[in-house]
């Protein structure tokens, strides 16, 4: 009988012992800056795409108080030769505007799945919607989320966490 | 009978400093302390080198959000009213679409530094919606006013200042 209650014991102190597991569950899980590692567009013959290029780069801030703020920007996108922002070329309008998106608002965490309300995007079509990203994998490092891409096909989305 | 006086003093010097109001204490927060956390755009101004104000955003009712993370990493975005795609496509648009948003969108993301002693921001814009706004040190004046933020660029790209004011999200 002791024996028993000294090993019930110690499966308890064991069952403590165990981290937490990190599957996404909880918004806090999110908190923090994390940097893209990757942001790639699955098409339905199944091949990959660098949404924004080969060296495409982007970060995400999960702020504790429950606003998220995304960028994803095309480095290789040029200058503009006026370098005044309102004086772009046709050709440097397309290349700023389709290398690059942006969105803030709010967001939630509930059983892997992101919710965030948008309430402003750079892709008009994004501001004031409500969207769920569906967590693939989730460790407290490096996480995962698809979509259906704003570009058609899949979206899988890669982000790291920055110290 | 003295010592209880010094006791006496210094416990209404004590009680005296809690009933200090926040403030005053407040007035002592470094630039950093304030300045971490999200804001949302309350204006964003600019100005030609003769200080006259220019138009800088198309599209009218101007939004944003700012946010510095404790970590010194930085996000803006500032974007004005536009119409959506025809397409509902991001990648499919229309010329007269691409310059509307060219015209009414800024965002960048970075990382930030704090210099105490002249009240500035030093941004590290690693990546910006504008390409040429990326630089690896330039320079905002902060200034705080209640719950408002003032950043003021001098050193706008093409001539003159920029003056953008946040307000900080509850």
């Amino acid at each position: 009988m002791k024996k028993t209650i000294t090993l019930a014991t110690m499966a308890l102190a064991v069952g403590v012992a165990l981290p937490a597991p990190t599957i996404a569950q909880t918004a806090k899980e999110l908190v923090g800056t994390w940097n893209n590692v990757s942001n790639v567009n699955i098409r339905q013959d199944g091949s990959r795409v660098d949404i924004f290029g080969p060296k495409g780069s982007g970060l995400a801030i999960f702020d504790a108080s429950g606003r998220f703020a995304i960028i994803n920007i095309n480095p290789e996108t040029p200058k503009f030769a006026s370098n005044n922002r309102a004086q772009g070329t046709a050709e440097e309008n397309k290349a700023a505007v389709l290398g690059g998106i942006a969105l803030y608002g709010t967001y939630t965490v509930a059983d892997k799945v992101i919710n965030f309300k948008i309430e402003g995007s750079t892709f008009p079509n994004w501001t004031g919607t409500e969207q769920k990203r569906n967590v693939s994998a989730f460790t407290s490092d490096q996480f995962t989320w698809t979509l259906a891409a704003s570009v058609g096909g899949a979206g899988e989305v890669t982000w790291k966490r920055l110290k | 009978m003295h010592r209880r006086n010094i006791l006496s003093i210094s416990a209404i010097v004590a009680f005296s400093l809690a009933l200090l109001p926040g403030g005053a204490v407040g007035q002592q927060k470094s630039i950093k302390e304030q300045i971490v956390g999200v804001w949302t755009l309350v204006s964003f101004d600019s100005f030609d080198s003769s200080g006259a104000k220019i138009p800088n955003m198309e599209g009218g009712n101007l939004k944003g959000q700012y946010i510095f993370a404790d970590n010194g990493r930085m996000s803006l975005q500032v974007i004005s009213e536009y119409p959506k795609l025809a397409s509902n496509d991001r990648m499919k648009t229309t010329a007269a679409e691409e310059k509307a948003i060219a015209h009414g969108i800024l965002s960048y993301f970075g990382s930030y530094t704090i210099n105490e002693a002249d009240k500035t921001v030093s941004l590290n814009i690693e990546r910006s919606s504008f390409p040429n706004q990326v630089a690896p040190s330039v320079k905002r004046v902060a200034t705080f006013t209640g719950d408002e933020l003032k950043l003021d660029n001098p050193g706008r790209l093409a001539g003159g200042r920029t003056v953008m004011v946040w307000r900080r999200v509850k």
